[in-house]
């Protein structure tokens, strides 16, 4: 039988009230934790539901805003509504803001980089599925050539400082994607005087050629087909001499800039 | 296992060589495609941004100088008040004008294409063997060509004259039609002794009286030629139609039926008159040949019709009626036959004035508030739409020969006066320095 000694029963007393005295500030702590803790999640689910959550995927719903009150009568004088003011046409395009999704950047007489930048390496296998079936039994064996082969599908295409957003070598997607821009930026700046007649106003057409450097810069321009109205065609003029066009996609440079890009101004 | 020889090594490698560069040489020495078409349209219209520096002085005389400030004054009145120009601010110029030539190779259009001007009017006014000669000239900036360029013969009276005359120039070489700067306005003014009727030019320079009977000359109307009015005049102590010359004041009787005898109108044609009577105890709407014959009614109601505009083809007539309760705007045939309402909001419809370009007629209405607005109200679709709004009341429109502007009168600033506004409401602009004007009636294009 083993007896304890009265001073290590004493010292496990002391020890054993020091653990409770412990244990109960702990459970203080803890308790008082979890009741902010609790607190906090919570406020922060009531704040977050006080919040209105904005869906990106949502379309945009056309309303109608209404006043408080009666309807007009229909019988009353129709009142005038505050006019708005005119609208203003938009900023021109930074050369920096157009390569987004389809247009390459302009490349300013930099020398093509000798080496790809350094890329995270694709598996072989994967790279090797993109031969076609002859190219890929022809080259079996032959890892030199395999990779020389798999190195040019590997290839960076575009400038070494494009857009990371995407770059395109498919001409005609950059044509349509670039005339859609350039069509977006002379409507917006399209203004003609209110000394046109109404009477004369659907006749008006003129075509004229743009050839556009890389920079997007109208370098010159020529009439394909001119109108008699000189306020309408002097309005072109000032349009074009004023508007700074995106810088068109590297793979169309050459074309926009020689052979031009033909614009036909109609009245509607 | 398959394997070539060596030979055949080197013939894949160049074939590898050429099935990858042959594309890249084949973009790189492709012709030139097709040029791309793109379309733009859907114009925004906006005033025509025009600048007028102020004339210069040829000689150091003070009569040129006097005649150079005069013309400037003139030239920017006119292309201000017509919505169709915007007359650039000259503080805005970053050119001095006083250093530019009056030709194209001395001006520098670079300058004025960069404070957006599309239109150059410069002036030159010098003293040539005693008279003076203005030499104007309208450049296409953006061209940098002149458009029009005309010297004229001056004095200090005909300044102003002068400048409207070339400002019509201007006008017809950029929309096609004529200018409406060298027109009047004929307005009822009221005077100690009576109501009188005066001629006012358009840009309020001078006002010049036509009657000057010390009765009551009411509701004038322009004849077709520009050299007369048809008016109401109580000259004769009872109300009768009257025909005066604006330049001898010649004075005839068109129509002393029993009752009233007022609101004469010409025809497009000039060959008839239509007018208001009540000579059968009630307001009708008559008409009669020019020479007074063939006197006849085209309406017949137990209301008041009264009030008649012709439409400028001449083969309608806008009239007020009140046949049922209120007056509205109506339009009938020239002889009188379909009437039909125009009108149908409001309950107070008067004062109508067909437009010359036909689409619209404007009127006068009276508002829930008790205010007196000017509208106008489409003559096909009878959409009614209003000019003015919260400005003292607007009343009595007259349109400008070209269509595009009205010419009313307007107690905003407390008397009664006369203001012009484009035909959509726009461009508001008073005309007359002093109040106490009543129904004005815009002259034809030419004023004789």
């Amino acid at each position: 039988m083993v007896v304890a000694h009265p001073s290590s029963s004493l010292s496990r007393g002391l020890a054993s009230n020091r653990s409770k005295i412990a244990n109960r500030g702990l459970t203080g702590i803890l308790f008082t934790s979890l009741i902010l803790h609790v607190g906090a999640v919570g406020g922060v689910i009531y704040v977050g539901g006080l919040r209105q959550t904005v869906d990106l995927n949502l379309e945009a719903m056309p309303v109608e805003l209404v006043t408080l009150g009666k309807p007009r009568e229909p019988e009353l004088l129709p009142r005038k509504i505050t006019p708005q003011p005119p609208p203003q046409p938009p900023p021109d395009p930074a050369p920096a803001d157009v390569a987004l999704e389809s247009i390459q950047q302009p490349e300013p007489a930099k020398p093509e980089p000798e080496e790809p930048k350094v890329q995270k390496p694709k598996s072989r296998r994967k790279r090797v599925r993109k031969l076609s079936a002859t190219a890929r039994k022809l080259l079996e064996g032959r890892d030199e050539d395999l990779d020389r082969a798999l190195k040019k599908l590997d290839d960076p295409e575009g400038s070494e400082d494009g857009s990371p957003l995407g770059t395109t070598t498919n001409r005609a997607a950059a044509a349509t994607a670039y005339e859609g821009q350039v069509a977006t930026v002379l409507r917006s700046r399209y203004q003609l005087p209110t000394t046109i007649p109404p009477s004369q106003r659907r006749f008006l057409e003129a075509e004229i050629i743009l050839y556009i450097n890389r920079r997007g810069t109208i370098t010159r321009y020529e009439y394909a087909k001119r109108h008699s109205n000189t306020a309408f065609m002097s309005a072109l003029e000032n349009l074009l001499r004023s508007v700074n066009l995106p810088p068109p996609p590297k793979v169309l440079a050459r074309e926009y800039a020689t052979s031009g890009l033909v614009v036909r101004f109609k009245p509607d | 296992m398959f394997s070539l020889p060596c030979y055949a090594h080197k013939g894949l490698g160049l074939l590898l060589l050429a099935v990858n560069i042959l594309p890249l040489s084949k973009t790189a020495s492709a012709k030139p495609q097709s040029r791309r078409v793109i379309e733009v349209g859907s114009p925004n219209f906006r005033p025509y941004p025009i600048a007028i520096p102020s004339a210069r002085v040829g000689d150091k005389s003070t009569n040129a100088a006097k005649i150079a400030l005069a013309m400037t004054q003139a030239l920017r009145f006119d292309f201000d008040i017509i919505a169709q120009f915007d007359v650039l601010d000259p503080k805005s110029y970053i050119t001095n004008p006083a250093k530019e030539g009056m030709t194209a190779p001395t001006i520098k259009f670079e300058s004025w294409i960069n404070v957006g001007a599309e239109g150059l009017l410069k002036a030159l006014v010098r003293g040539v063997s005693g008279k003076y000669q203005a030499e104007l000239i309208f450049f296409d900036v953006a061209a940098g060509r002149p458009l029009v360029s005309k010297r004229y013969s001056t004095t200090l009276d005909s300044a102003r004259s002068t400048a409207h005359s070339f400002a019509n120039e201007v006008v017809r070489s950029l929309t096609g039609e004529p200018g409406i700067f060298q027109t009047k306005i004929a307005a009822v003014r009221n005077t100690p002794s009576g109501r009188e009727l005066w001629l006012l030019e358009l840009d309020g320079s001078r006002e010049t009286p036509v009657t000057k009977n010390g009765s009551l000359n009411l509701l004038p109307a322009w004849t077709r030629d520009g050299r007369g009015l048809i008016f109401t005049s109580y000259v004769s102590s009872r109300p009768s139609l009257y025909r005066i010359d604006i330049s001898g004041g010649r004075l005839s009787l068109l129509a002393g039926e029993r009752g009233l005898n007022t609101g004469g109108v010409m025809s497009p044609d000039s060959k008839k008159i239509a007018m208001t009577l009540s000579r059968d105890g009630n307001s009708e709407v008559y008409v009669m040949n020019a020479n007074r014959t063939g006197l006849r009614r085209l309406t017949n109601e137990w209301a008041i019709d009264s009030s008649p505009s012709w439409s400028p083809d001449g083969t309608q007539l806008a009239f007020v009626s009140s046949r049922f309760g209120d007056p509205h705007i109506f339009t009938m045939n020239a002889d009188g036959s379909r009437p039909r309402r125009l009108t149908d909001k409001g309950n107070y419809n008067t004062t109508p004035d067909w437009s010359p370009r036909g689409d619209v007629i404007a009127f006068t209405a009276r508002d829930e508030r008790n205010v007196f607005d000017i509208f106008t109200v489409n003559v096909k679709s009878r959409e009614i739409r209003r000019l003015t709004q919260d400005q003292g009341n607007n009343e009595e429109p007259s349109f400008s020969p070209d269509g595009n502007h009205i010419v009313f009168t307007s107690t905003r600033e407390g008397r009664s006066q006369v203001w012009v506004m484009a035909v959509d409401g726009s461009n508001q602009r008073r005309l007359t320095p002093k109040g106490g004007y009543s129904t004005p009636a815009w002259s034809p294009f030419t004023v004789q």
